[in-house]
Order: C-alpha cells, then sequence, then structure tokens
C-alpha cells in the first residue's frame, strides 16, 4: 500500500470513528423531552408531608420538594434552592436563598418561607423535632436571606438540611389548608407537581411542573408510582412492560432483569448504611476484649464477602467513600490467633452463643452462616436465631442483645458523625452494645462542633481506629446491598448519594 | 363462633326463631367484646412500638416519645383500653399510625376489594367443586372420578403464592391478556373490576374448590349407600331425581358448612393472594399493620372480621333448616 493510499484510509477512519463518536456523544447529550417513568414500589407512605412522616425508607416519593443545598459526588454541599451560604461562626448560618422560585402553588419562596419551614420542623407536629431542636432562632435578615442561630455548634447541620428530613413545603399551601390536607396533598418547588393519589389502589401520580426554576428541566411528562407489594410481582409487572423502575427487586431477579434490557444500580449508593456483628460488651463472654478480639481474627471477611455476593466490604464503622473512613483500618484472619486469645480468656474449647439476626433478610443470613462456620473453626459454637425486626429493635435497647447481625441505615446522611455518635456515645439510640470509652466519646463530641472537615476527619479517624483495633464492640463487615432495576431506555436515571431517594430531574426517556 | 346446630325433639315456631336470632345477636355482641379485650391485650403485648416497627434501627428516641404519648400507650392497658372501647363506641376507631388516615375509612375502603374477591372466588370454587364433587361421586371409579380425585389432590397441595404467580406469568406476561396487578371497582368499570380480579379469584378459588370437591363427593357416596337411597330407586325414580332431589340435598348441610367457614376466612382478606396481585384487601393490610404496631387498624380490623365471621355463621346456620325441614332453632 503506498504512503498516499495508507494516509487517505487513515483519514477516511478517523472521519468515520469522528462521526460515529459525535454521534453517540449526540445521543448521550441530547435528553429527548416526554414520556413517563412508572415507578414500582412496594408501599407508598401514608403521608406525604416530608415532615410528618415515619417511613423514610419510602421518602424516594416525595419528589414534588426540594432542599436547600444538597452534596455533590465529592460529597461537598453544592447550592439548591439556597445559593449560597456563610458560616460566620459555628452557631450562625446565613443562606442566601434563590429568586425566583415558584412553588406548585404559585407562591414564592422567599426567607419568610425558609424561616416557616425550620420552625415547622422543629415544632410538634413534626416527626423530626428532635433534629431540629437545635435551632434555637430564626431571623429573617431580608426577602432572600435568612439567618439560623443555633443552640451550640453542630458540625452536620448542613448535612442535616440535605436529608430527606429537610425539604421545603409551601408556606401558602399549609397554613391555607392546614396540615392534615398538606399530608395528602403536598406542594414543594421540585420539578414535579403533585396531580393525584388514589390511596386505595396504590397509585401515585406526579406531573411535569412547567414552571420549574430551572427552565430547561425536568425531561419526563410524568412520574408515577404503583404500589405492587411483592418483589416478584414488580419483576412480572416489568417484564409484561408494565413498570420502568424497580425498587428493590429479588436478587435472584436481577440476572434476569438485565437480559431483558434492564439496568441496575445498588440502592445503597454512597451512603452511610452499614452491617456489622454486635458484641455486648456488658455481658459475658464478650465482656472480655480477648473474646471480641479473637472473633475479629476469626472471622474471614473475604468470605463473607465471596458467599453473600451482594456486599460491599468494610473495615470500619463507615463506608470507605465517606470522608470520615479511617483508611489505615483492615480486620486480619488470623484463627490460630484467635484461638490463642480465646485461650488466654479462659475458653481454650470455645463456648456456645446464639446469633440474633432479622427476619426477613436473606442476604444478612448467608452472612450468618459464613460467620458460623468461621466460628465454628475456632470451636465457638454458633445457633443462628431468626427474630422479628421490631423485637431485635427493642431487645437492642433493651441491653438484651448478645450477639447479633445488625443494620444501621446511616439515617439517611451522609456525615461521619451520624454513625459514629448514634452507634459509639454512652446511652445513644443505637449503642447496642453498650460500648463505654471516655476518649472516643470525647473525639467524638469534639468532633461534632467544629466546622472545618480536615480537623473533624482528624478526630474521627482516632476515635475510629480505638472502637475497630482496640476495643471491638462490633466488626464491620460490609454493607449488604439492595438494588433498583430499570428499563435501558431511561437515562439520566440516578440516586442521590444518600441512597434510596431518586433524583427525578435529570431523567429523560429515549423514545 | 357460637353457632352450633340443633336439632330437638319438639317442633318450634316463628317466635322461638326470633328469639334464637336475638339470642345469636347477643352472643354475637359477647363474642365481639371478648375478640376485642383478646387482640387488645395480645397487641400490646408484643415487644417493640409502633415507632420502632415502622421507622426501623432509625428511630429517635424522641420519635418513640412522640408517637406513645399521641397515641396514648404510656397508659396502663386497660385505660388503653377503655379509651378505645368508648371511642369505639361512638364509631370512632381512632387513626392509622402507618396510613396516617382514619381507621374506620381504611377499613371501608379495603372492605369492597376483599367482598369482591371473596365471593368471585366461592364462584368459582362452588362452580368447579359441586360439578366435579357430584360427578366423581356418581361416576365412581370412573376416569372422571379419578380425575376429579387428581384435581382435589394437586388443588389442596398447591401453594396460592406459587399457582398465582405462575397465572401471572402465562396471562400477563406471556399472552398479555390480564393485568398483572392494581385493583378497579366494579362500581366504576366492572369489565376492568373482573379483568382485575379474575386471576386472584381462579388462585383462590381453585385451592378451595378442591376440598369442597373431595367433602362433595365423600358426602354424597355416604348418601348414595343409605337405605332411603335404595328406597327411591326401586320406586322407580330416576336417577336425576333421586342424586338432585334426595342424596344431594341431604349431603348439602356438611358442604355448606364449610364453604361457609371458607366463605367466612376469605372475608377476613387472603393475605398472600392480595400480596401477590397487589389487591388493597383487608388481609394485607391486617398483616402489615400488626407488623408495624398499627394498633388503632389491628383492633378496628379484627372488630369488623369478628363480626363478619359471626354473621356468615349465623347464616350457615339459618341455611341449615332450608336444606333440612327438620332442623329447627331454639
Amino acid at each position: 500500500m503506498s504512503k498516499k493510499k495508507g494516509a487517505w484510509l487513515l483519514a477516511v477512519l478517523f472521519c468515520t470513528v469522528a462521526v460515529f463518536s459525535i454521534g453517540a456523544l449526540a445521543d448521550e447529550v441530547q435528553p429527548q423531552y416526554g414520556g413517563t417513568l412508572r415507578y414500582g414500589a412496594y408501599d407508598i407512605p401514608g403521608s406525604l408531608d416530608p415532615h410528618h412522616c415515619l417511613h423514610r425508607g419510602l421518602t424516594t416519593q416525595y419528589i414534588a420538594f426540594q432542599h436547600l443545598l444538597k452534596y455533590n459526588q465529592q460529597l461537598d454541599f453544592v447550592p439548591r434552592l439556597a445559593e449560597s451560604w456563610d458560616i460566620p461562626d459555628p452557631q450562625t448560618y446565613i443562606f442566601h436563598i434563590r429568586k425566583g422560585v415558584l412553588f406548585h402553588d404559585g407562591s414564592h419562596l422567599t426567607a419568610e418561607v425558609v424561616a416557616f419551614n425550620l420552625e415547622r420542623l422543629k415544632s410538634d407536629y413534626s416527626e423530626y423535632q428532635s433534629d431540629f431542636k437545635i435551632v434555637d432562632s430564626v431571623d429573617i435578615l431580608d426577602d432572600y436571606t435568612v439567618e439560623v442561630h443555633l443552640s451550640s455548634p453542630c458540625a452536620p447541620f448542613l448535612d442535616l438540611l440535605t436529608s430527606s428530613r429537610g425539604y421545603i413545603v409551601s408556606q401558602k399551601a399549609v397554613l391555607e389548608n392546614g396540615n392534615e390536607w398538606f399530608q395528602k396533598h403536598p406542594v414543594g418547588s421540585g420539578p414535579f407537581q403533585f396531580e393525584s393519589w388514589d390511596e386505595r389502589s396504590g397509585v401515585l401520580k406526579y406531573i411535569r411542573f412547567d414552571n420549574y426554576w430551572e427552565p430547561s428541566k425536568p425531561y419526563l411528562d410524568r412520574v408515577e408510582f404503583v404500589k405492587i407489594p411483592d418483589a416478584t410481582a414488580r419483576g412480572l409487572a416489568f417484564e409484561a412492560g408494565d413498570i420502568d423502575y424497580i425498587y428493590k427487586p429479588y436478587v435472584a431477579d436481577l440476572d434476569r432483569i438485565q437480559d431483558l434490557g434492564g439496568k441496575i444500580l445498588p440502592v445503597q449508593a454512597q451512603s452511610n448504611s452499614i452491617d456489622y456483628l454486635m458484641f455486648n460488651t456488658k455481658e459475658s463472654p464478650f465482656d472480655d476484649q480477648r473474646v471480641r478480639q479473637a472473633i475479629a481474627y476469626a472471622l474471614d471477611i473475604d468470605r463473607i464477602v465471596a458467599f453473600v455476593e451482594h456486599i460491599e466490604p468494610l473495615a470500619g464503622p463507615l463506608p470507605s467513600t465517606n470522608w470520615g473512613h479511617n483508611p489505615d483500618l483492615a480486620y486480619v484472619y488470623d484463627p490460630e490467633k484467635a484461638k490463642e486469645l480465646l485461650t488466654e480468656a479462659g475458653y481454650p474449647n470455645g463456648f456456645s452463643v446464639t446469633l440474633t439476626i432479622r427476619s426477613a433478610w436473606p442476604l444478612c443470613e448467608k452472612a450468618a452462616l459464613v460467620v458460623q462456620e468461621n466460628l465454628a473453626q475456632v470451636g465457638i459454637t454458633v445457633s443462628i436465631e431468626v427474630v422479628e425486626s421490631a423485637t431485635v429493635i427493642s431487645q437492642g435497647r433493651a441491653g438484651e442483645l448478645l450477639f447479633a447481625i445488625l443494620h444501621y441505615g446511616g439515617g439517611g446522611r451522609l456525615d461521619p458523625n451520624g454513625n459514629l455518635s448514634s452507634l459509639f456515645l454512652p446511652g445513644a439510640p443505637y449503642n447496642y452494645t453498650g460500648y463505654d470509652n471516655a476518649e472516643v466519646a470525647e473525639l467524638i463530641t469534639q468532633a461534632g462542633k467544629i466546622v472545618d472537615r480536615a480537623e473533624r476527619q482528624n478526630l474521627y479517624w482516632q476515635a475510629e481506629e480505638i472502637i475497630v483495633a482496640e476495643d471491638i464492640p462490633a466488626i464491620f463487615f460490609g454493607k449488604l446491598l439492595d438494588y433498583v432495576a430499570y428499563r435501558d431506555n431511561f437515562h439520566g436515571v440516578k440516586l442521590l448519594l444518600t441512597g434510596y431517594i431518586l433524583d427525578c430531574e435529570d431523567i429523560w426517556m429515549e423514545q | 363462633m357460637g353457632g352450633q346446630l340443633r336439632l330437638p325433639s319438639h317442633i318450634f315456631g316463628t317466635t322461638h326463631m326470633l328469639s334464637y336470632i336475638v339470642k345469636r345477636l347477643l352472643v354475637l355482641l359477647l363474642v365481639v367484646f371478648g375478640a376485642s379485650v383478646i387482640i387488645f391485650v395480645m397487641s400490646h403485648s408484643l415487644p417493640g412500638d409502633p415507632a420502632t416497627a415502622i421507622i426501623g434501627f432509625d428511630t429517635t428516641p424522641e420519635q418513640v416519645r412522640q408517637v406513645t404519648e399521641k397515641y396514648h400507650l404510656d397508659e396502663p392497658m386497660f385505660v388503653q383500653y377503655f379509651i378505645w372501647a368508648k371511642m369505639a363506641l361512638y364509631g370512632d376507631f381512632g387513626k392509622s399510625i402507618y396510613y396516617n388516615s382514619p381507621v374506620l375509612h381504611l377499613l371501608f375502603s379495603r372492605l369492597p376489594v376483599t367482598l369482591e374477591l371473596a365471593l368471585l372466588s366461592m364462584i368459582i370454587s362452588i362452580g368447579i367443586a359441586l360439578p366435579a364433587g357430584i360427578l366423581s361421586a356418581v361416576k365412581k371409579d370412573t376416569w372422571i372420578d379419578n380425575l376429579a380425585r387428581v384435581y382435589a389432590f394437586v388443588g389442596v397441595s398447591l401453594p396460592n403464592f406459587w399457582l398465582g404467580i405462575m397465572l401471572m406469568l402465562l396471562f400477563g406476561v406471556i399472552w398479555r391478556v390480564l393485568p398483572l396487578f392494581g385493583y378497579v371497582s366494579f362500581q366504576v368499570n366492572p369489565l376492568s373490576a373482573l379483568a382485575h380480579l379474575i386471576l386472584p379469584a381462579v388462585t383462590l378459588g381453585t385451592s378451595l374448590a378442591a376440598l369442597v370437591t373431595r367433602m362433595t363427593r365423600s358426602c354424597l357416596l355416604e348418601e348414595l349407600n343409605m337405605d332411603y337411597v335404595t328406597v327411591a330407586r326401586a320406586r322407580g325414580l330416576r336417577e336425576t331425581v333421586v342424586i338432585w332431589k334426595h342424596a344431594l340435598r341431604n349431603a348439602m348441610i356438611p358442604i355448606v358448612t364449610v364453604v361457609g367457614l371458607q366463605f367466612g376466612y376469605l372475608l377476613g382478606g387472603s393475605v398472600i393472594t392480595e400480596t401477590i396481585f397487589s389487591l388493597p384487601g383487608l388481609g394485607k393490610l391486617i398483616i402489615d399493620s400488626i407488623f408495624f404496631r398499627d394498633y388503632p387498624v389491628v383492633q378496628g380490623a379484627i372488630l369488623i372480621y369478628t363480626i363478619m365471621f359471626s354473621l356468615v355463621n349465623l347464616l350457615v346456620d339459618f341455611s341449615y333448616s332450608l336444606l333440612d325441614p327438620r332442623v329447627r332453632y331454639g
């Protein structure tokens, strides 16, 4: 082949590749308008008022609302309904509210509305009163500036505002129609507005909000939530083309869904949800630190991960994606060392113990089987007891759980303070282990008062090191995964980083 | 539930019938009271609280306190029962903690679904069971009998969830002729309502029919071996008259009892079938409410269920006198 011919061929090849690449790129960046997303949900919440809803797993359906700010992929805060904010001191937050934002009822978003929302969140009506009681006062500086005073420094305050608790509702709609009405007729400023809700049939419909503050969005015309309680039935409805999106399909159905052209996303995203093996540090034999260390050595986390499959490994009380996670932590599998420690602790022949797990949680059952097998190798006989969820929680609160596999969902928060203070501060709501270390408590409490992230990170890392490497009130083996599945002609589907919640405004349907 | 068949030696008149009804209704009141107390004590004795059961591990102590205070859960149990019973007497069953709606509204929105499903399932069940049972008895030891017996065996053994999912797969996914989920009221669109209910009704109906088929077969066979049947045949009566007018009528009493009981259970809702077919019936509501410790709904639903079950029993008892004139009530 002559040089000239070769150059021509190369040029033609280059052009072809370029044309196709541009075409593909254009496909990716040119969203289409129109279409309906039909979302198969296991339930519809009893109240669509985000300030008054006990069932948080369903807050994914609050697409009528938005937050003042949200997290980006790097876990930094980015503007939403607030354009910017200042923190002049750890107890004062000034929010500059976005201008030109309309609620679905035509009212405007102003500083007064934000103040009303914060007052509503700390009132008796709110299910989140305890989270917002930190708000001491809210001052309206001008139409679009609001100053929030906290009663004490609270580093995770912005994080609180990004959670499902921090949705901004229409003041006008609440005042004119009352709370009861609002629970069934949500009015927010989000990309989709409430259209109808057939409570009996379980169909909740949202329609595109044409006056949304981002004029080019949303792309879809409608989003419909359909209640299909059974996961198998949701899978069949997806297969029949009746729904486009499945919340928590059976993991056994995932391959089939993918064969049908479905895409899969893990629900937990970067959320702080964790699964762990807890010890009651106040009760024998786990009151002996050596026994807990022995079990940490006896546990083969790689084996758990391989057997459970749908799990992301952990090495601490925070996932590796979180800035509070100490990357130096690791569990070491060494059954011989475990036996030595057990002998030292006075259990040369091991002992028998009951492991409590929650019912209707197949992945946890698989993890429990590996725990049982691993501990049998060092002489500990484990019998597995399956208990209904509410009973497990009440036993945990009463300090009656001896040895269990538990799940902490992260509470829809991404700040490390959530996991660490809830699980390890003495008397904290989920401190089922009875863990009480003054040094750790001081580190966590201090970190919760500082605004600077680097300083906080340092304190959390120190606390985690003591918890994971020394005291071992629990072994954080992984993050068991749930999934969502959606049809491949939908693009831009992403979950908020806190998990579960669907960010609907970027979704578009290829028609 | 209190309904006992009585065969007194004396013949009683209509006044006795009336006093019987009054007596039965009084017993019904006692049953309802007893059931409400038992359900109240049992549901409140379950470990856990509504806030924790609904929210799960993320519950804060303040949330537990809020719900506890709002629903008087910190009061002694008899005080709580008294508060509930007093409100219930005025027709106020409180508000659901989970569904955030008045309990009565919730129950009456679910009741038609359950009633429609129960009726359709019974029609399917009886529609299959009676002909199959009668043919099986009359054509004993023929291929028809064997077929009916195999059906009865398979019908009893097949789990509802499996049959339901298979029906969904066939009719909803492969042939796409029937909807897979949802509910449409008969008042809104009868055809669409039927399309939505037919698969769940067949799921329930075929398994119920299996038992009634066996029952019909054995009861009818027993009657066909009686002397009076032989006498009727000897008198030269046609076989159809012998079967329909004599034997079957006598065989009906145990069959009606079983069908009545099945209907009573159907009124309580079939949790599995309702769940698979996403039907908003009473069964799923009761089970969810127990899991969520949604006490007001559990209490209200069980009360309604007790009343319905007792009434169905009463109707079954009355039907005996229609089937057998010797049956009198007193």
